[in-house]
């Protein structure tokens, strides 16, 4: 996996020339950086809370819990661009069509795309905790808010954490479905490395690309730090040690 | 006084308890005993409010407090529960795990009690360690002082000792009744051992396919 990172890195930067080059095509592409930065963290805050009422609904057995892996499994089939023109078809419609805010469409396209992976990942997180502490929350605490904050956030924090770093790679890559909502005047980094290609700057191209690399391991690398406390808080890894 | 009364309970198709009546009167310590799968830990959890039951009523001093259609929050009936698998949070050290259904006291109160308890337990020495980090037999001992902590009137132990050596277990036997003892609170304990059965409790009920036999 380090060879394949290193491979990548040392062909974007060979392809994207000099740092100057690199810095240039970084701040001609200010405004898709924050607007791709802004999208995916709307993303994780919208995305997480419903994965989580989701990962819930799937643990429950039976008709409920079928119709729940359902409906979190099909939008995994939906090509990119379907899922694209059928949010356009449906904002454009005659309930929906009023002005909305730049960010919505493509927030809303990452939100259906990839919030049930991010459901998913929270399912298995749920299944490998052992229900009875939720049973001895349930019995001790007095305090819903208690609860949550003190007993469920704290336990399925390592799985918010891996979606959370997940949503934020997929929604900065995102092409298929931006690409057919995103409003005029506003792009996201793919958007405009899609524009490029149309005109073969490599150069500009690598850089982008190089900065969608590097955010994308500066999310992962604060997901896997956030873990590594998490974990060292809670004693597990002093206790490898010490075995 | 808990009285049950007719008390239903199936999962899917498997019917788990079928009209069970019983009362458990104040300060009683009774054992439920049966084998796996008789029942016992499914109307241990209706007591304790975690599960709703499908027929009858639970009720406790002539109020209901769980039926088909109402069932009480856990929290709210007054009970210590050590589950089967201790169930210690485990970001949270031993003091967290047992201070943790106190918050509604004074600090000092809180304090108070914690210190008690790490003593009467015999584990001020593990005090600031997280459940990983603690054996299993200390973990039962952590579990029953986070039961015990908030002084409730009734006690619920679902086969708390299983899995522990014979030595450990004696010792948590003698710790668990002497505790009861002491708090006076009413007891309900679950085990599938009828030596455990008959070191902590004073009435024994035998349970088998989901009804009381005895």
């Amino acid at each position: 996996m380090l060879i394949q990172i290193a491979v990548l890195f040392f062909g974007l930067i060979t392809t994207s020339g000099s740092w100057d080059t690199f810095v240039s095509s970084v701040s001609r592409a200010g405004n898709e950086l924050q607007f791709s930065l802004m999208t995916a963290v709307l993303v994780i805050l919208i995305s997480l809370p419903l994965a989580l009422a989701a990962a819930y609904e799937l643990k429950k057995p039976g008709l409920r819990g079928t119709i729940a892996w359902i409906l979190v499994l099909v939008p995994l089939a939906i090509p990119a661009p379907l899922v694209g023109i059928g949010m356009v078809t449906l904002w454009y419609g005659p309930l929906l069509a009023v002005p909305y805010p730049g960010l919505l469409m493509p927030v809303l396209v990452a939100v259906s795309r990839f919030a049930p992976i991010a459901a998913i990942i929270l399912f298995v997180q749920l299944r490998f905790l052992d229900p009875l502490l939720f049973d001895a929350a349930a019995v001790f605490s007095k305090s819903q808010v208690k609860t949550w904050t003190q007993i469920r956030l704290p336990l399925l924090a390592p799985g918010l954490l891996v979606a959370a770093g997940i949503l934020f790679t997929l929604t900065l890559a995102e092409l298929g479905a931006t690409l057919i909502v995103a409003p005029p005047g506003h792009a996201t980094l793919t958007m405009r490395i899609y524009n490029y290609l149309h005109y073969g700057a490599a150069g500009e191209v690598a850089g982008l690309c190089l900065m969608i690399t590097i955010l994308t391991l500066i999310a992962g690398t604060g997901a896997i730090l956030s873990l590594r406390w998490l974990y060292n808080r809670s004693g597990t890894f002093q206790r490898v040690e010490e075995r | 006084m808990i009285e049950l009364e007719d008390v239903s309970k199936s999962f899917g198709n498997y019917p788990a308890l079928s009209k069970v009546s019983l009362t458990i009167p104040d300060h009683a310590r009774i054992a439920l005993l049966g084998p796996s799968g008789s029942g016992k830990t499914t109307l241990l959890r209706l007591i304790a409010g975690l599960e709703v039951p499908d027929a009858g009523t639970i009720s406790s001093d002539g109020r209901i407090i769980s039926s088909p259609e109402y069932v009480l929050p856990p929290y709210e009936r007054s009970i210590g529960f050590v589950f089967q698998s201790a169930a210690l949070w485990p970001h949270m050290t031993v003091s967290d795990n047992i201070l943790f259904g106190l918050d509604h006291l004074p600090e000092t109160e809180q304090q108070q009690r914690l210190l008690t308890l790490l003593e009467r337990m015999q584990i001020t020495s593990i005090k600031d360690r997280f459940p990983d980090q603690i054996s299993g037999g200390e973990a039962r001992r952590v579990a029953l002082a986070r039961a015990l902590a908030p002084r409730p009137a009734t006690l619920l132990f679902d086969e708390p000792l299983t899995n522990l050596d014979r030595k450990l277990r004696d010792d948590l036997l003698s710790l668990i009744s002497e505790s009861v003892l002491e708090t006076g609170s009413t007891m309900v304990y679950v085990t599938h051992d009828e030596y455990e059965a008959e070191c902590v409790a004073d009435t024994i009920i035998r349970f088998d396919k989901g009804t009381i036999i005895r």
